[in-house]
């Protein structure tokens, strides 16, 4: 996760996965990429669409100059003439239709383009990315936010800037655990309660032990789990927060009008009992859990086949995503879930919730463990994993291989098929001239690929510094300091270039490179103790008790120079703002030789906040100190390395707000 | 394993499994319902610094550099369960006993405050409640009432990399063995718990010499009780009055210091 959080961070993974490629590695039991999270349902909520630019299934979000469903069909659906490649997108259409049926239901039809005008839309180049969110709040283009299970005044880079940006709402909703560095900003440091005009209203929220429901891990297992115990005291589960706010909103846009109140009116809700009002009364989470799943919406007959053959019955759970259609006749929340609610032998089975312990070889895939997308597959790309035979590159490790002899357990005849990991296709191995398929069935050709388009920067990952860093000029291409294609929100020079009256540029984007009133490069880390800027935690006394204060981490040579021991209290200073932390000198950090000059780095958790404790002994967000400025494609922020000062303190510093 | 009663249980440590994520700390504060006393940061990940009447486990984190490169070790301490512990025969009223299973067990409404065990123990365990109105000894139970049920301690239960096992002495003795056996290459040929102090059902394994860890070297091989209770019934009977006016200062600085906080 460490490697995205860097201007050229797209292209540090980039740089793995074709290490990985030329190696073989793809589709190999033990090979590929693990993304480490930051958080545990991170697959589970960009699965979902939490992106501003990709809807559920990673589909694009349409854009606005996009005005009718072909056009968004055709745009989005990539075609191949070779009849090896599986080219997989092809299926755009079924896709795309069966969501606008999930969440318009009846009133998608195919004369209304299934409400494809109801779906949000992107105009062309619009970013909404964190940075540009808050950015675009602090030059007061926003009226309220959502902090739904965040806490951006620690968590987001520059949080001095966040903070500033809070102030210029009309109103936030945080939705949180507890109340944090967000929910009470306009009574943190450096504000005056009396000029801010933000109305902060906290909804307390039930933890992930309250409620029910599935979390998705990077290995794309989506694991369902119970409730163990109710929420305590008013607290809610999001969902019921969200069927209150729906409730309520749709009732508004029914009294009122509007400017475009079709998507909320629209919307399928069905989701529990109603009451008299037509509110739903509880929240069923299966329910939820079927409708992103899919339905049969008719009784559907494949009559490619002699005999038809039945698809599905009206009204059933959708066996999987093959069996979507494009015509409206089936409804599917999120494509590559389907298959993980669904129905055997006319029983209803929540797939994520099975506990079966078997495993196959002894690779700890463990198939009938919960449920893996798609379709069940632990392993994609796996057809990579063999020969053109089907023979498994590495037999002692075997994802799948093809068996000619293979019996059909039901008609006890020989019928060849693959066996081990469910295969990317049931196609037979790419020797089969006629039926062989590619093994990267996602991309267009079939084929893994070393660069592709797609990205702003590449083909190949090239050298460029951070924004902020200790030497003039990038030694590996002197064109180009740090990446021609990042989205800087200051000047490109830094805080010569004058800071425009008109034009955007805030005294908060500042940065600076290369000077030496911040001589000292810094990187954020997290802590075991805490999780992520430690609003579950820091109120949980024997964590705090076991990590109770910011730290700054740094190598024994720097801290000779500085005249620093272990325990000592320093003051951590960058451009934008100013930190309290412990000296801790460890034999970890080292100083670095770059370009024939010591260059030292010191380390930072990022998991305390002026709130909580309320005595302020942990400190304040290393956040305060990050500079706005993110990767070139995925505007994730260059949180891993900025430049900054330490200066030994004298006075005592916590327990003062 | 619990079920088997009758038999002396033990636990084994396996420092080189260790991850230092002080799942064990946690674990164990919560089981026994332990509260927390205000740490800070010292320059130093060990926190709190040392067992206290709160803490009955913890991790401490040894900083060590081999090729130039910087390498952790993380310590779990906590009570060994002596075979023949010196705290059960210092203690003159029978607050402590061994019982026959293995955990040194302790009742708090006998103690009288005198700390002989304190002195007693070769690990420096136990810890006394001075900030408190009414003290006792406080350390590691074994979890005694959880293996009593057929559980297994808490620390044990909790530990992601499995760095600890529980089971009959004899069973995680001959595990220990046969590690040492298997990789000898891997682990210092010492099994530390097995003979200092007459024997622990704690033991520890370790890739590296005991000393740089922090271990006490010195403990004898035989048995302590025989050995601290020549010595120690010596001390006169004065510092049981000690104690109590050092817990009466205690409090009342407390107090004070409450006082402050509430204003």
């Amino acid at each position: 996760m460490g490697w995205t959080q860097h201007t050229v961070g797209t292209q540090n993974i980039r740089a793995m996965t074709i290490i990985q490629l030329l190696l073989g590695n793809i589709g190999m039991a033990g090979g590929g990429i693990n993304a480490l999270r930051g958080e545990s349902n991170v697959q589970g909520s960009t699965d979902h669409g939490l992106l501003f630019h990709i809807l559920p299934g990673y589909m694009p979000v349409p854009s606005a100059s996009i005005t009718d469903l072909q056009t968004y069909i055709e745009k989005h659906t990539p075609k191949t003439k070779d009849p090896k490649s599986v080219n997989w997108w092809s299926n755009r259409n079924k896709y795309i239709i069966s969501y606008l049926k999930a969440i318009y239901g009846s009133k998608a039809v195919k004369e209304n383009d299934f409400g494809y005008s109801w779906l949000p839309k992107l105009d062309e180049g619009q970013n909404g990315s964190w940075l540009v969110l808050f950015d675009h709040m602090l030059k007061g283009k926003f009226e309220g936010f959502f902090a739904w299970g965040q806490n951006p005044a620690c968590s987001g880079a520059n949080a001095n800037k966040t903070r500033k940006a809070l102030a210029k709402l009309k109103w936030m909703v945080n939705v949180n655990l507890f109340d944090n560095e967000t929910g009470s900003f306009w009574r943190g440091p450096g504000m005056n309660p009396k000029e801010i005009q933000t109305e902060v209203f906290m909804l307390p929220c039930a933890s992930s032990v309250e409620k029910e429901g599935s979390i998705t891990n990077s290995g794309r297992l989506a694991q369902w789990r119970y409730k163990a115990i109710e929420p305590i005291g008013e607290s809610k589960p999001d969902s019921e927060i969200m069927n209150e706010l729906y409730f309520r909103v749709k009732k508004l846009y029914q009294k009122q009008g509007g400017k475009f109140p079709d998507p909320i009116i629209n919307l399928t809700w069905n989701y529990g009992e109603k009451d008299a009002g037509g509110k739903i009364k509880e929240v069923d989470t299966h329910k939820i859990a079927k409708e992103i799943n899919g339905y049969y919406l008719e009784d559907l007959v494949d009559k490619k086949v002699t005999p038809p053959k039945t698809i599905g019955k009206k009204g059933h759970l959708c066996t999987n995503f093959v069996t979507l259609q494009a015509d409206g006749t089936t409804s599917c929340g999120c494509w590559i879930f389907s298959g993980s609610y669904t129905e055997k032998d006319d029983k209803i089975v929540n797939m994520m919730a099975r506990r079966g312990k078997k495993d196959i070889g002894d690779l700890g895939l463990y198939p009938e463990w919960a449920w893996c997308w798609p379709i069940n597959r632990r392993i994609i790309y796996n057809r990579a994993s063999v020969d053109l035979n089907g023979k498994p590159w590495d037999p002692k490790r075997t994802v799948i291989k093809w068996n000619p002899n293979k019996l059909d357990p039901k008609t006890k005849q020989t019928a060849p098929g693959w066996e081990g990991d469910v295969p990317d296709g049931p196609a037979p191995p790419m020797a089969d001239e006629k039926a062989g398929k590619y093994p990267f069935i996602m991309k267009t050709d079939g084929r893994g690929a070393i660069f592709g388009p797609g990205l702003v920067d590449g083909p190949f990952p090239e050298h460029y510094e951070a924004l902020e860093c200790p030497i003039q000029e990038n030694p590996l291409s002197s064109k180009h300091r740090i990446s021609p294609t990042v989205k800087l929100f200051y000047g490109v020079k830094g805080p010569h270039d004058a800071p425009a009256e008109k034009g955007g540029l805030l005294p908060e984007d500042v940065f600076f490179s290369c000077d030496i009133r911040y001589p000292y490069v810094a990187t954020t880390y997290r802590v075991s103790e805490h999780w992520q800027t430690g609003v579950m935690t820091r109120h949980q006394p024997w964590l705090l008790e076991s990590m109770p204060q910011q730290f700054v981490e740094m190598s024994e040579e720097l801290a000779k120079e500085k005249g620093i021991k272990s325990g000592d209290k320093i003051k951590v200073k960058s451009g934008r703002g100013e930190i309290m932390a412990v000296a801790v000198v460890t034999k970890r950090f080292k100083p670095f030789k770059v370009v024939g000059s010591t260059v030292h780095q010191v380390g930072l958790p990022w998991c305390f906040g002026w709130q909580y404790p309320e005595d302020g002994s942990g400190g304040d967000s290393s956040n305060l100190l990050t500079p706005t400025i993110g990767d070139s494609n995925t505007l994730i922020p260059e949180t891993k390395a900025f430049m900054v000062n330490i200066e030994k303190v004298k006075e005592e510093i916590y327990g003062k707000k | 394993m619990a079920k088997n009663e009758k038999k002396p249980i033990g636990a084994l440590i396996d420092l080189t499994k260790c991850i230092g994520c002080r799942g064990c700390q946690i674990a164990c504060k919560s089981w026994n319902n332990r509260a927390v006393k205000k740490t800070v940061m010292t320059g130093n990940f060990t926190n709190p610094i040392d067992l206290n009447s709160e803490t009955y486990t913890m991790i401490k984190y040894v900083e060590k550099e081999q090729d130039a490169l910087m390498e952790w070790d993380f310590i779990k301490v906590q009570c060994m369960h002596c075979k023949n512990p010196a705290c059960v025969s210092a203690c003159p009223v029978g607050a402590f006993q061994k019982s026959p299973e293995g955990p040194v067990m302790y009742e708090p409404e006998k103690c009288i405050g005198c700390r002989y065990c304190m002195m007693a123990c070769p690990f420096q365990i136990p810890k006394y409640e001075w900030e408190k109105v009414s003290p006792v000894v406080q350390k590691c139970t074994f979890c005694a009432e959880r293996i009593s049920e057929g559980l297994i301690p808490a620390c044990v239960k909790t530990c992601p990399p499995k760095a600890i096992i529980f089971g009959t002495y004899e069973e995680i003795l001959a595990e220990a063995e046969k590690r040492i056996k298997e990789n000898p290459k891997k682990y210092v040929n010492h099994i530390y718990g097995k003979e200092e102090a007459g024997g622990t059902s704690w033991l520890y394994l370790s890739s590296v010499p005991f000393e740089t860890l922090g271990f006490k070297m010195n403990i004898p091989k035989r048995p302590l009780p025989d050995l601290t209770w020549a010595s120690l019934s010596k001390i006169p009977v004065t510092v049981g009055s000690l104690a109590l006016i050092l817990s009466a200062i205690a409090y009342i600085r407390n107090r004070g210091e409450n006082n402050k906080e509430e204003k």
